[in-house]
């Protein structure tokens, strides 16, 4: 048989030449780059059409999003805390100029945690433990016009919006070919965005709470009480490491750095003029005492 | 804190899949050079029908199969991939590899029952398990032919 014969094949003709380190690295850097332009693209979205939801439909998911912080935290009783928070918010909502159809509800909880928050249908819960830490009215009129504001700007349904938006897009990416740890990283970060407003909404409701307490009050004096504990928490906390972490105000873990917040607030009253005038003494309304 | 432990273990996957994929691919091809002048002598054709030639005295059907896995990181590099398109440049190292160990076999099996070359011959792969779920895919190719020659008395061994 001499006139058959294989001749050598050469290299790199089936298989491409190539690093697959750097393979890995254009492609996942390039692929991040992508996401994260579409995380922005989703976010800017769901903050374009979530207050275009009308608030009626807000209230009726936030009948079942009542459901689940009431499970979680007990049987609430009608007590003169709740009424008297109530009357306050009423008073906020005016102020603010929210119409009669988007009514805002105060819940009063028993807690350990320092904490306030407004959720989706309008609903503000007021933790037993922040109502001990604000040491007056003007102080926690600050705290509730912020809430208030949250609620006014639509913010609970921006940061739902944003969060079921992108679940939605990262199961359409991963859908069926479902790799473990690439999805968890995904979902991970949709879950983290769900229920924290940014900071460009906590600055708003920051700017527009000072404003109401200037409306009310006719200075901003004391409206900075909460502000205060908080700083020193989390100072003291800083200072005191891991062993008491645990009681850092769960407030913090949603909103930026306080002492930035402070400054910034700050700013705010000088620039406007809000200060109390320095030559009569300030007047702080006190708490009614609810035993 | 959960999702922290399991960014820290696809890591390390991605990296063990790294380091060993590319020991075992580098000496696995070591291995495929030497080997391949070893059995230079063994023809291989595609060829259906041989020219007539008294030497072909007798036939017989050779084959040789492998079945190999792709590494975590060369599945992971090939998933990025998919989004984007283009070759799939981490498994054409793995067919190629697979490819090449077959017909090595089937020439080992060849050489071993004396014949000289093998005619007609065929190339079929499988995928094992798909890749599903958390199970890693592995590829099966198995070449056979139709060794031609003398037979096992005149075989070079």
């Amino acid at each position: 048989m001499p006139q058959y014969s294989n001749s050598e094949i050469p290299e790199h003709i089936n298989v491409s030449r190539g690093s697959p380190i750097k393979d890995f690295i254009k492609l996942s850097l390039g692929l991040l780059a992508i996401l994260a332009g579409l995380a922005y693209f989703l976010a800017v979205s769901a903050n374009w059409l979530a207050p275009k939801i009308p608030y009626r439909w807000e209230k009726s998911w936030g009948t079942a999003v009542e459901g689940l912080f009431r499970e979680e935290l007990g049987e609430e009783k009608e007590n003169p805390q709740r009424a008297y928070l109530q009357s306050k918010v009423d008073l906020i909502a005016q102020l603010q100029n929210i119409p009669e159809s988007m009514a805002i509800e105060v819940h009063y909880i028993e807690s350990d945690l320092v904490n306030a928050f407004a959720t989706l249908g309008g609903h503000i819960i007021v933790t037993s433990a922040l109502l001990d830490k604000v040491s007056h009215e003007n102080g926690l009129f600050m705290v509730l016009a912020h809430e208030v504001a949250h609620i006014k700007y639509r913010h609970p349904i921006q940061a739902v919006g944003r969060g079921v938006l992108f679940s939605i897009a990262s199961s359409a990416i991963i859908g069926q070919q479902k790799s473990e740890s690439l999805s968890s990283l995904i979902w991970g970060a949709g879950t983290l965005t769900l229920m924290s407003f940014s900071r460009d909404q906590e600055e708003q409701a920051d700017h527009e709470a000072l404003k109401t307490v200037y409306d009310h009050y006719g200075h901003t004096s004391g409206a900075f009480n909460f502000f205060e504990y908080l700083a020193e928490a989390e100072q003291g906390a800083s200072e005191e490491g891991g062993k008491e972490a645990r009681e850092i105000p769960v407030f913090l873990s949603t909103h930026p750095n306080t002492r930035e917040r402070l400054a910034n607030l700050k700013n705010i009253v000088i620039e406007n003029r809000w200060q109390a005038s320095l030559a009569e003494p300030v007047k702080v309304e006190t708490l009614p005492s609810f035993d | 804190m959960e999702a922290v432990y399991e960014l820290i273990l696809f890591l390390v996957l991605l990296a063990l899949g790294y380091g060993f994929g590319q020991w075992a691919e580098r000496s696995h091809y070591q291995s495929i050079f030497k080997r391949e002048k070893e059995l230079a002598g063994i023809l291989v054709f595609a060829e259906r029908l041989p020219p007539p030639d008294p030497a072909f005295k007798e036939s017989r059907l050779v084959g040789g199969s492998v079945v190999i896995s792709v590494d975590y990181f060369k599945r992971f590099l090939a998933l990025l991939r998919s989004f984007i398109g283009g070759r799939v440049s981490s498994y054409e190292s793995l067919l190629d590899r697979a490819r090449r160990e077959a017909l090595l076999r089937m020439k080992m099996e060849a050489q071993e029952k004396g014949f000289q070359s093998v005619f007609n011959v065929k190339f079929e792969t499988a995928s094992i398990s798909k890749g599903k779920g958390k199970n890693i895919g592995s590829i099966e190719v198995f070449v056979y032919g139709t060794a031609l020659g003398s037979g096992s008395g005149s075989g070079s061994q």
